[in-house]
């Protein structure tokens, strides 16, 4: 399968988990506009799903764009379609439908039926990595995010460590109170 | 030594439960010898432990190197602890390859030298006694002095106070928790952590202190438990007190310890014996980076593999059947509840503008309710603190649900959106704690081998875990508890996490003692095959963290050990 169909769901997830937000960029400043796809954490997503024992990228995709067909059916429309193709306001909610394992195994691959717990385990790590991926250093890894992990370098410091305002790891911070709890 | 050993005895798993008991038995005069599945990080003769197979074993307390270990520790969350290609994960130390997988929901666990200790918080608390007395087949007196023994040696001391536990410090009180108890608790209470991490550097608040150049001894409060310590002048003296760092350097110390790292065991030997039954004497394993076989032979082997890894070899292996191997699993069921607290309260109660959740140890302050369970405060690097906050949940999206007025939090579930970023903004701001329960044993949550999915050590480990009824009350309880000392600490928002109950952090009592191994830990169906890792922990304490437990239980078996097959 084309790296493209997988990017295009993984790339509306992300989007979905961590968008873009003028509204908050207007309140606290511009920083806070920057989402999962200006952090290219779809790579992230593909990269890490890539590198399981049973390469997983793939079936992620179709999961994110079975969730899309289930929402489409559970809306009375025909069942055809993907996430990305979904309005963004109403990806969560197909999403959703993963989370609460509220598909109809029809509409999943033979590899669900196969695995009761693969939908389980494909929904909370595309999550997770979205989170890691978006939230950790990676981003800041920048031209070597890619790279194999012994051969990334830290290029920059992460647009979303300012967001959030972690300064960084530190050998110490000066922080030690003298309370009596008893 | 007999000349057709390899050792006197074989220990598998140089984790929590492992590297105590080798030390133990080495400092009697014992010859042992560790094999390790994973990576050693902090030793001369892997210089490159993920990129370069290095040594075969190492016995020299010289060989070890805190250069090394501050190179391979790069406190950075990613590189350190992602699930995948992460330093401290659960696979080969070979990061090109993939991790291992296993099945039921994640279990988060580690291979190294040091175990999953490489990235626990150290948090060190005893067991409540009334979970052990009357019920375990030892007392909780008994345990005593062998608690006294590994708090002396890791050492535990009580955990210091930066402002996150100052905070939830002053939101128990205000919720009318009681403070003041001492170890053996009896009673709720809220403490300071009993932690395996040494007492703070004496000058860390002197602004004249060179941070940058530190080369003291003592915790820096910088954050970074889980992300892999390194801060000290030599691998002994550094802060957490992981056995990497506490236990295996003791060990090499007494000149009758051998450490083999990238060791697999995939296969525990046994013999029938006439006389006695069947009687293990050795092992086969791989090395991770060759797959080469290699077979070893030990008058007396300790499975230390931990909760799943211990029952998960038992069966590879063949070993008798018991309807207690890999049963009654607990697990602790946790969960998250976090407040996001106003500027103006935090300045008013701490004086300061933050509560600064990536400073200070990871967890130094707890509210104990035997019983119920254990909260504790928990502050990590954003990335792990977003996923265990807002991205573990099985209630789904947040933003979807109805509210539940009734609820003592404002938020449940999974955060995303701009309600994400929103929250995350705040992360300065915001103080965590993780809950656990005393869940009960149940024959049905269990560790078998999937019968088709294979690795290359054997038939994969699936987990089956289902809290009972009770379970879900004290969750429900504890959640409210948490969620109400935080609004007493005057939170603006408190949100909720719901975990699902398939996540594994306490990994305990798979093999149970009483039931799969003798008072002393060997095995009632294999002679000479011991084991000291958290399986054979009889219950899940009564909620308190395991670790403390394990290496009491660990120092014990060690003496009964010397007691039965070596003593003269
Ligand atoms: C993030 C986190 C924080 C935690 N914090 C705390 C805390 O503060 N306090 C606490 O008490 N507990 C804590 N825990 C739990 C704690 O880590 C465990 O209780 C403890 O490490 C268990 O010890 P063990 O010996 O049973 O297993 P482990 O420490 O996991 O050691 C098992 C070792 O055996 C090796 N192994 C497995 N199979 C084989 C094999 N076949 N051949 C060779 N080697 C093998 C593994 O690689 C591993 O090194 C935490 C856990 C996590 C994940």
């Amino acid at each position: 399968m084309q790296n493209d169909y997988i990017l295009n769901a993984f790339q509306a997830y992300v989007d979905t988990i961590i968008p873009r937000t003028p509204g908050l960029a207007e309140v606290y400043g511009y920083i806070q506009y920057y989402g999962a796809l200006d952090l290219q954490v779809d790579q992230f997503l593909l990269y890490n799903f890539e590198h399981v024992s049973m390469s997983s990228a793939e079936l992620a995709a179709l999961l994110l764009n079975a969730a899309a067909v289930q929402w489409l059916v559970n809306q009375g429309y025909e069942g055809r379609g993907s996430l990305d193709l979904l309005p963004p306001s109403d990806r969560l909610s197909a999403i959703m439908l993963l989370e609460l394992q509220q598909m109809d195994p029809r509409l999943l691959s033979e590899e669900f039926l196969n695995d009761p717990g693969l939908m389980v385990m494909l929904t909370d790590t595309l999550l997770y990595y979205t989170l890691q991926g978006y939230y950790s250093e990676w981003a800041g890894y920048g031209t070597t995010r890619l790279n194999p992990p012994q051969e990334r370098v830290l290029e920059y410091f992460p647009l979303s460590w300012e967001q959030v305002g972690y300064p960084g790891p530190s050998l110490g911070y000066r922080v030690l109170r003298t309370v009596d709890i008893s | 030594m007999n000349e057709n050993y390899d050792a006197d005895v074989i220990v598998i798993g140089a984790g929590g439960g492992g590297a105590v008991v080798a030390k133990e038995l080495a400092e009697k005069g014992v010859k042992v010898l560790i094999l390790e599945a994973g990576p050693w990080y902090g030793n001369a003769k892997w210089p490159n432990p993920n990129s370069e197979h290095g040594a075969d074993a190492s016995s020299n307390y010289e060989d070890l190197s805190i250069d090394i270990l501050k190179k391979c520790f790069t406190d950075l969350e990613n590189d350190m602890n992602d699930l995948v290609t992460g330093k401290l994960r659960w696979g080969p130390a070979d990061r090109n390859r993939p991790p291992w997988t296993r099945k039921g929901g994640f279990v988060w666990q580690n291979a190294g030298v040091g175990g999953t200790t490489l990235h626990y918080f150290a948090n060190s608390p005893r067991a409540f006694p009334q979970a052990i007395n009357n019920i375990w087949p030892i007392s909780y007196e008994e345990l005593i002095p062998y608690y006294e023994r590994v708090e002396g040696q890791l050492p535990v001391h009580e955990a210091p106070v930066t402002p996150k536990e100052e905070m939830f410090y002053y939101g128990a009180k205000k919720a009318g928790w009681q403070s003041g108890c001492g170890p053996n608790l009896t009673q709720p209470c809220y403490r300071q952590q009993y932690n395996a991490i040494l007492e703070v550097n004496p000058r860390i608040n002197d602004p004249d202190f060179d941070i940058q150049n530190n080369s003291g001894v003592g915790c820096t409060l910088r954050g970074h438990c889980v992300n892999g310590c390194h801060i000290g002048p030599t691998v002994e003296a550094v802060a957490k007190r992981s056995t990497l760092v506490s236990y295996i350097p003791r060990a090499l110390a007494t000149g009758n310890v051998q450490v083999r790292p990238n060791a697999f065991v995939i296969k525990i030997l046994t013999v029938e014996d006439s006389e006695r039954g069947e009687r293990a004497t050795g092992v086969i394993y791989k090395d991770t980076w060759t797959g080469a076989s290699t077979q070893l032979n030990a008058k007396v082997v300790v499975m230390s593999a931990g909760g799943i890894e211990t029952p998960r070899l038992w069966l590879n292996s063949q070993l008798p059947q018991n309807p207690w191997v890999g049963k009654g699993l607990t697990n602790h069921w946790f969960d998250t509840v976090s407040g996001i607290f106003d500027e103006k309260v935090v300045m008013d109660v701490l004086g300061v503008s933050d509560i600064w959740p990536y400073a200070g140890q990871n967890s130094a302050g707890r509210l104990d309710i035997p019983g119920l369970g254990v909260m504790i405060t928990m502050g990590m690097s954003p990335g792990i603190f977003a996923t265990l906050n807002y991205g573990t949940s099985s209630s789904g999206f947040s933003s979807l649900l109805t509210p539940n007025t009734e609820a003592a939090w404002n938020v449940e579930g999974l955060v995303a959106g701009e309600q994400l970023k929103e929250f995350m903004r705040e992360y300065r701001r915001t103080l965590s704690l993780l809950l656990f329960i005393d869940d009960d044993v149940s024959q049905s949550n269990e560790v078998v081998l999937d019968p088709n999915q294979m690795d290359e050590y054997g038939y994969i480990p699936v987990i089956h875990y289902q809290p009972s009824e009770q379970d879900v009350a004290k969750r429900e309880q504890i959640a409210t508890y948490a969620a109400e000392l935080l609004r007493a600490a005057g939170a603006r928002t408190v949100t909720r996490a719901n975990w699902p109950a398939e996540l594994f952090i306490h990994i305990m009592s798979t093999m149970r003692i009483g039931y799969v191994v003798d008072t002393n830990c060997e095995a009632y169906q294999v002679k000479s095959l011991f084991i000291a890792d958290n399986s054979v922990l009889y219950n899940g304490i009564g909620g308190p963290n395991p670790t403390l437990t394990t290496q009491a239980m660990a120092t014990r078996t060690a003496d009964k050990i010397w007691d039965i097959y070596f003593k003269q």
